[in-house]
């Protein structure tokens, strides 16, 4: 065996740990275990939504619906925690999302639309149900899950737990399955993958895990809001890219986009700390993420 | 078929809201979709390029360009001309941001122009944050001013843009470099077409008409605020869609832009009529995009 390659997110890895230093010598309180922890923990909706945006992607689509998915889950979630039970809210909203995401894959994959189009309309879709069911923002998270996440140990837990189921399925038949869709679709098709299957599946993983980001958005804010999610919608493709995942599919990983999530959520922290002024704040945010997209397509392209 | 769907939402307006099919009504209903039908003519040019080519910069960009006017002008009429062709110019080196991105960095068209979208969102905070200027009066005579047959400004605005953009696709060789990159990137490389150049050119085109539709739609609304183009994103890419114009690129025409946008427009008005609130409107114009892209767009199956 030939000396192994370095693994595709290590210039995430590298690029994480470098602004992580990075902000630490700006803002030295930055790094200590208590704000580390808010950190993760103020990272996990973004994390959880660019994980569901890599299962797509590696399939060869994409999704455009995800950050409305995310709003549709989050207000069904609220509503019922208001009216009914916790349990009973965050059962519908995960099923929610499992639907909106078998919506999304049953137009990709069987209607075969295109996946840009398709999800870009049924986002709209799930925007306005979003607003149908919540018309502005309200409603309360009750406060047994609103101290989810309090303990500094607790935001590792969903991390780990995302990696290690990650790290699981990717060896199982259906993570092999995935690559072989999203690699070559005609080829996978021709060996026996039964593709519209896996895309219909890697479209409702990601509705579940938008559904999970969701969750986790509203142990963070403890308030309903029916346009929280699309603007996080670019963010979602942003981490992906910047993991190390091929928007044409078929390679890449979990891992890099967890990366490229943590990194948005740093350079939004140290633009913070930096003291921008707050009309420039957006400004600067677009021009960092706009600045990463570019070089990375740029040098992942040129190294693959 | 869309110009009888068409027909079809008219009867529907004219038997929901009785006397609504006069001259001013109808002069009205125009003018809104000529707002659309020119933010439109740079996402048909991009989509025409084919390649997933999809400009989600459009509102922002429009933003952006009447921002400029906005705060230059501060209501003066001798520096109209002079602040609209500065926009104008910042609209299509946006659009080169666009291509560039494209073409040489190689992102998805989407990604791209959502991106570039942000950011020009971060500049019209930035620079529009700070309210401080008018509409100059100039430009409200030209677009809601009546201009000869009782008809506004915008509509010959609109005819002569139409006609400009007619002439760019089906009488110069950009219109045949872009129809030929639309429909094969490859043949036409192979034909010598310089790929780069008209890829680019094209996105520049879809800022420099963003921002000149975002100029009109301050002229038409006449009120500046700073998200005054970005619903017009999702609705100029539906007209585009809606007028048979494929997302494949390679296949379409302005013409059938402009029915697209007469159908949003129509459709609007009846979703108002009938009393459909925000979450109605939004999911029809989701189902209708999906439903035309059912009928037009399918990929190929794999058997």
């Amino acid at each position: 065996m030939v000396k192994r390659a370095l693994p595709y997110y290590a210039p995430a890895l590298l690029l994480t740990v470098l602004v992580l230093f990075l902000s630490g010598g700006l803002a030295p309180g930055l790094l200590d275990p208590f704000n580390l922890s808010r950190l993760l923990a103020s990272a996990l909706p973004m994390v959880f939504l660019a994980a569901g945006q890599t299962l797509v992607v590696l399939s060869g689509g994409i999704d455009l619906s995800l950050g409305s998915l995310l709003t549709f889950t989050l207000v069904v979630m609220v509503v019922l925690f208001d009216g009914v039970a916790v349990g009973v809210g965050l059962l519908a909203g995960l099923v929610a999302g499992l639907i909106g995401g078998a919506i999304n894959g049953v137009a990709v994959a069987y209607l075969r639309l295109q996946p840009l189009v398709a999800t870009f309309a049924t986002g709209f879709l799930f925007g306005g149900l979003a607003l149908w069911v919540l018309p502005r923002p309200g409603g309360t998270v009750p406060p047994g899950l609103r101290e989810l996440l309090d303990p500094p140990w607790a935001p590792l837990i969903p991390y780990l737990l995302l990696l290690g189921v990650w790290v699981y399925l990717r060896r199982r038949p259906w993570g092999v399955l995935l690559y072989a869709t999203g690699g070559q679709a005609g080829a996978a098709y021709a060996n026996g993958v039964p593709v519209a299957r896996v895309r219909v599946l890697s479209y409702m993983g990601a509705g579940l895990l938008a559904a999970f980001g969701a969750l986790f958005l509203l142990v963070e804010t403890g308030t309903g809001d029916p346009l929280v999610g699309q603007p996080m919608l670019l963010g979602s493709i942003t981490a992906v890219v910047l993991g190390g995942t091929r928007l044409s599919g078929g390679t890449g990983g979990l891992e890099g986009s967890i990366l490229g999530a943590l990194l948005l959520v740093l350079f939004r922290n140290l633009v913070f700390f930096l003291g921008v002024p707050s009309d420039l704040q957006v400004l600067a945010e677009g021009l960092v993420v706009l600045l990463a997209l570019a070089t990375s397509g740029y040098v992942l392209r040129r190294g693959a | 078929m869309i110009l009888f769907l068409c027909a079809l939402l008219l009867v529907i307006q004219g038997l929901a809201q009785p006397g609504f099919l006069t001259l001013s009504q109808v002069a009205n209903l125009m003018k809104i979709a000529a707002v659309l039908g020119i933010l439109a003519i740079g996402q048909t040019l991009v989509i025409l390029s084919g390649n997933e080519g999809v400009d989600l910069s459009v509102g922002a960009v429009a933003t952006f360009g009447a921002v400029l006017v906005y705060n230059l002008t501060r209501g003066q009429d001798d520096r109209f001309l002079l602040a609209l062709a500065l926009s104008l110019a910042v609209g299509f080196i946006l659009g080169c941001l666009n291509g560039g991105l494209v073409v040489y960095s190689r992102l998805p068209p989407l990604v791209a122009t959502l991106g570039v979208g942000t950011l020009v969102q971060g500049l019209i905070v930035w620079l529009g944050g700070r309210e401080r200027g008018a509409v100059p009066p100039l430009l409200v005579e030209a677009v809601s001013g009546t201009w000869a047959f009782g008809l506004p400004g915008i509509l010959f605005i609109w005819a002569v843009l139409a006609l400009g953009v007619a002439l760019l696709l089906h009488r110069t060789y950009y219109g045949k470099a872009l129809y030929a990159l639309g429909s094969n990137r490859r043949a036409a490389f192979l034909s010598g077409v310089r790929l780069e150049r008209y890829l680019v050119l094209t996105y520049a085109l879809s800022g420099f008409f963003s921002a000149l539709g975002g100029v009109v739609l301050l002229g038409h609304v006449q009120l500046m605020h700073l998200t005054l183009g970005q619903a017009y994103t999702l609705p100029t890419v539906v007209a585009v869609v809606a007028g048979g114009t494929l997302l494949t690129g390679g296949v379409g025409s302005y013409w059938g832009t402009m029915a697209g946008a007469l159908l949003i427009t129509l459709l609007q008005s009846v979703l108002l009529t009938l009393r459909i609130e925000e979450f109605g409107r939004q999911v029809a114009f989701g189902l209708i995009l999906l439903g035309f892209l059912a009928v037009y767009g399918r990929e190929k199956g794999f058997r």
